[in-house]
């Protein structure tokens, strides 16, 4: 479903009332025009059928002529155009004015000709019968006339309500755009901006219904952050025992007579060093990456991926190394060096046997590039964004490598806190290939 | 083992099996250690004197780390103090200095390293006098911050290149051994370290030496280098 602003919606609204108010207007008062035109009608025929018997009667008496001839002279001389005159006894005697088709008799009987008609009847002295009557067509056009005019105010109505319409809706919508801009540049581990004082009671719950969830989602956020960064200085404690332990034995060891450094020792010092990677990277990733790295230090890539790479890469097969001498970024080294060895490790265990990998590191003055290739290794198109989910290993990883599915988020986090970030870049039929890509150094001062 | 006048070694470490071990390395190093656990103890350990260098644990139960040797150096205390933690960043690394530390190592470190930075440390002391910004002609370097200009252009130097000069500006224009800057700064003599150490010396003079100038990094032929026109120390 479309969603729509709610100022389109009162504008629409707006609109839709205005438009069945306008004509539902133009009709009524178009009726009721008609209605009042009729009623003006039947007192003027009424009044002209009385002052047409009085006349008839003044006729009768003064000149002492038949009804039948006083009233056709009162016809003559008081009917007006536009109104009809008959006298009927039996038959249509006189007729005044508005030739036609008489609209008579005034018996009730109907025919065709009394529907244009508004009629009224009046008995006159000697039998004979008065027909007063005004065309209907008249009140008709009263009826267009208003209707019409009516009508063509719509439009204008219309525009007026456009209007109004935006203005109300603007006003009504201004509150919650207020919040909604308020709200739109914070980021988790922000304070929210202060509350601004709203005289709108929907959007002031609003905001305290959204500020409440907030908060609640900040403390659940930050408790998991906090327990992540605990645990792992928590565990450096024990760890730095360990090692210690593991080292003095190793050295009372090398000074017994005839003992040689235990193969046991060294692969315990290993996976002391492994645990120690592990709990840092714990650590890293509860940072938060909005936060950024502090105070960056001069880092030269090209050191750390020959570094890694001798360290990751030890006893097997080296990887093909494409790097300038130096190549340098700004940020925490020690993260960086986390970054870089996650990807080459990654690299060391998909690539194919027999096959290295391959990594070159580039510089163009903006950014410094770490491509990482696994050769002979396929990346299903549906794994390529899980691979970036903290502690998701694919089904290859799972079957065969020893890992947390930690190596790839971490990396990634590492170059956003760097402004950087980590692709893949291949597509699922190449080689798989993760690219590396952090803001150059650039001096601080320009 | 340990010879009544051997230095003698403040450690100041919370946790008992830390403190037991290192003690025992240390011991077995011909140092006598005292090992405390709390700050005031330390203080107290301090106050009684004859202490050659002291291992100062940020975390402690009664104070921070950095307030107490703050504290120390504030009541005049010049011995030189080494600093262990979880955090090695830059910020961190800067407050510790500002603290009045004389070095740095993160946990859990390598014994191997612990060794080399205390031995270097009882080599050359704690200088009171001692400025956090070398300056030779154009070239202004604060070890602290880990930044480095020529005249008014920042110079990228790593954090590698920068312990090197460090290292050679404590030496205040003597001949530093290549041994000494292998063990101090890479914790190890090792083939591909030395490697490393010709490739630094190389990026420095290439980053710090413009044009005909006199050579900054002078090589002492079999021996090691030393850092010209520093004589009488990094001062301001």
């Amino acid at each position: 479903m479309k969603a729509h602003s709610l100022t389109t919606r009162v504008l629409r609204g707006t609109v839709f009332v205005t438009l069945v108010t306008a004509l539902a207007g133009a009709a009524t008062a178009a009726l009721l025009a008609r209605s009042l035109w009729q009623a003006h009608e039947h007192s003027t025929l009424l009044e002209l059928a009385e002052g047409l018997a009085q006349a008839v009667d003044r006729e009768a008496a003064e000149e002492g002529t038949t009804p039948e001839s006083a009233a056709a002279e009162a016809l003559r001389e008081s009917v007006t155009s536009g109104h009809r005159a008959e006298v009927w006894r039996g038959r249509v005697l006189v007729t005044a004015s508005a030739p036609g088709p008489p609209v008579g008799p005034p018996d009730g009987s109907k025919h065709a000709a009394q529907d244009a008609w508004l009629i009224e009847t009046r008995p006159l002295r000697g039998g004979l019968m008065l027909v007063v009557a005004s065309p209907r067509e008249r009140g008709e056009e009263v009826l267009r006339v208003f209707g019409l005019s009516l009508l063509l105010s719509a439009p204008v109505c219309v525009v007026l309500a456009v209007l109004i319409g935006r203005l109300v809706g603007r006003r009504a919508t201004r509150p919650l755009l207020d919040f909604r801009d308020r709200i739109r540049a914070a980021r988790p581990f922000d304070p929210l901006p202060p509350a601004a004082p709203s005289e709108v009671l929907e959007v002031v719950e609003l905001e305290t219904s959204f500020r409440r969830l907030w908060d609640r989602l900040q403390e659940t956020v930050s408790r998991e952050l906090e327990f992540a960064a605990n645990a792992s200085h928590e565990l450096r404690t024990p760890l730095t025992r360990i090692r210690l332990h593991a080292e003095r034995a190793r050295a009372a060891l090398g000074a017994a007579p005839g003992a040689a450094p235990s193969q046991e020792l060294r692969g315990l010092a290993e996976e002391i060093d492994r645990l120690v990677r592990l709990v840092d990277s714990l650590l890293v990733l509860s940072r938060d990456t909005a936060a950024g790295i502090p105070a960056g230090e001069v880092v030269n890539v090209s050191d750390l991926v020959t570094a890694a790479s001798r360290r990751v890469f030890a006893g097997a097969p080296p990887p093909e190394i494409d790097e300038p001498d130096e190549a340098l970024v700004r940020g925490d080294e020690a993260l960086l060096g986390i970054a870089v060895e996650n990807l080459l490790d990654n690299a060391r265990k998909f690539s194919l046997p027999g096959r290295p990998p391959r990594v070159a590191v580039s510089e163009d003055g903006a950014s410094v590039r770490v491509t990482v290739t696994s050769p002979g290794a396929r990346i299903p198109p549906d794994v390529v964004e899980r691979l970036f989910e903290r502690f998701y290993r694919g089904p290859e990883a799972r079957a065969s490598h020893a890992g947390h599915g930690l190596g790839l988020p971490l990396a990634r986090h590492v170059a956003r806190l760097h402004g950087g970030d980590v692709r893949t870049v291949s597509q699922s039929a190449e080689d798989a290939r993760f690219e590396l890509a952090l803001p150059a150094w650039r001096s601080m001062t320009q | 083992m340990t010879a009544r006048d051997a230095p003698c070694i403040l450690l100041v470490e919370d946790d008992a099996e830390t403190r037991e071990a290192v003690s025992r390395v240390l011991a077995d190093e011909g140092y006598r250690v005292v090992g405390v656990e709390r700050g005031e103890a330390g203080t107290r350990a301090l106050k009684a004197g004859a202490i050659a260098a002291v291992i100062l644990d940020v975390t402690l139960p009664d104070a921070s780390g950095f307030d107490l040797c703050r504290d120390w150096r504030a009541a005049g205390v010049r011995v030189p103090v080494l600093m262990l933690t979880a955090r090695t960043d830059v910020s961190s690394r800067v407050r510790g200095l500002d603290a009045g530390a004389d070095d740095y190592l993160g946990k859990p470190f390598a014994l191997s390293e612990l060794r080399a930075r205390l031995r270097a440390l009882l080599r050359r002391g704690s200088d009171p006098l001692r400025q956090r910004v070398l300056s030779v002609g154009d070239l202004s370097i604060d070890f602290g911050r880990r930044q480095a200009w020529l005249g008014e252009a920042e110079i990228p130097l790593t954090r590698r290149e920068i312990d090197v000069l460090e290292r050679l500006a404590w030496a205040r224009g003597h001949a530093v051994s290549r041994e000494d800057l292998l063990e101090e700064i890479w914790g190890e003599s090792t083939p591909e370290a030395a490697a490393s150490l010709e490739v630094i010396i190389a990026r420095l003079r290439r980053k710090l030496e413009k044009g005909d100038k006199e050579s900054l990094i002078r090589t002492v032929r079999g021996f090691g280098y030393a850092l010209a026109g520093a004589r009488g120390g990094p001062t301001t």
